[in-house]
């Protein structure tokens, strides 16, 4: 009997779809479209992608294989020394600055006796 | 640009074969299992909006339409959790028949005994029959749909046709 049943239940005719529903759920399925033109113009070209890719890790590399913290201050590069100065010049460029600051700071009104 | 506008349609114009193809189907069953046109069209939706978004997956797939009934299975099932128990009854209420009306009193009695003895099925035993008995699936394809392994489907083929044919015995017996 089962044979002949399910013979009777395929010959029952099946319902559509409602044929509203056809452009209702197609226009809704839309394919999503980039917006942003960096990623329109990045997207197709994988070999720009690589390039910022290798840019940013030779940044990241330099960036960490140099001297870090204290170390580097007393990093010097080489062939730059520090300049020798003789203690004639070294006195001359002292009264220089000491000339300077007295300009600098001097007052523009008299000082009270208390205070010179 | 054009490129990226020719894609698109492309895609468009496959979804819309698809649709045409399959949507029908999907309808039936869907309805089938939730028993309410509104959750229908929103699972329906819901299915060609996932392949709009990803048409690349379709490239993988070797069954198109187990491919189709599995990815809308499983979307019933997600619903189905979301939804409320108060929901679940008023859809019960409605449950709109996924065979074609007809002007043959007897014909309209018999079509409307075996969607009332579909209906009371457990889902799992209805979707089963539905998909051997209207889409012509084998139990092969019913596992794959359903995620169950083919003795579960057969088994479950069996309870439920049993249950067919008891609750259509009366009016079956008269037809014949």
């Amino acid at each position: 009997m089962n044979e002949s049943l399910e013979q009777e239940l395929r010959a029952v005719p099946l319902r559509q779809i409602p044929q509203e529903w056809r452009t209702r759920i197609l226009a809704n399925a839309r394919p999503p479209l980039r917006a942003s033109p960096w990623f329109r113009f990045l997207w197709p070209h994988p070999a720009i992608w690589a390039g910022v890719a290798v840019i940013w890790i030779a940044v990241a590399a330099i960036s960490f294989t140099g001297p870090r913290g204290k170390a580097l201050y007393s990093f010097a590069p080489p062939g730059m020394t520090p300049p020798r100065v003789s203690p004639e010049a070294y006195a001359v460029y002292m009264a220089h600055c000491a000339a300077f600051q007295v300009r600098k700071f001097s007052p523009s009104f008299p000082l009270r006796r208390s205070e010179l | 640009m054009g490129e990226l506008w020719s894609k698109v349609n492309t895609i468009q114009h496959n979804l819309s074969c698809v649709y045409d193809e399959h949507a029908s189907s999907l309808f039936r069953f869907i309805l089938s299992l939730t028993r309410c046109a509104i959750s229908t069209e929103d699972i329906i939706q819901e299915l060609f909006c996932r392949l709009a978004a990803n048409p690349t997956r379709l490239d993988k797939v070797s069954n198109l339409r187990s491919y189709l009934f599995r990815s809308a299975h499983r979307i019933v099932i997600d619903s189905a959790k979301k939804r409320s128990r108060l929901d679940a009854r008023e859809a019960v209420a409605h449950h709109p028949s996924p065979f074609a009306g007809t002007d043959d009193p007897d014909a309209k009695i018999f079509h409307r005994s075996v969607h009332d003895a579909l209906t009371n099925l457990p889902t799992e035993q209805r979707s089963v029959v539905y998909l051997k008995v209207w889409e012509e699936f084998t139990f092969q394809e019913i596992a794959g749909a359903l995620d169950i392994s083919p003795n579960t489907a057969a088994s479950r083929y069996r309870y439920g046709i049993a249950k067919l044919r008891e609750a259509l015995q009366f009016i079956y017996d008269e037809i014949q």
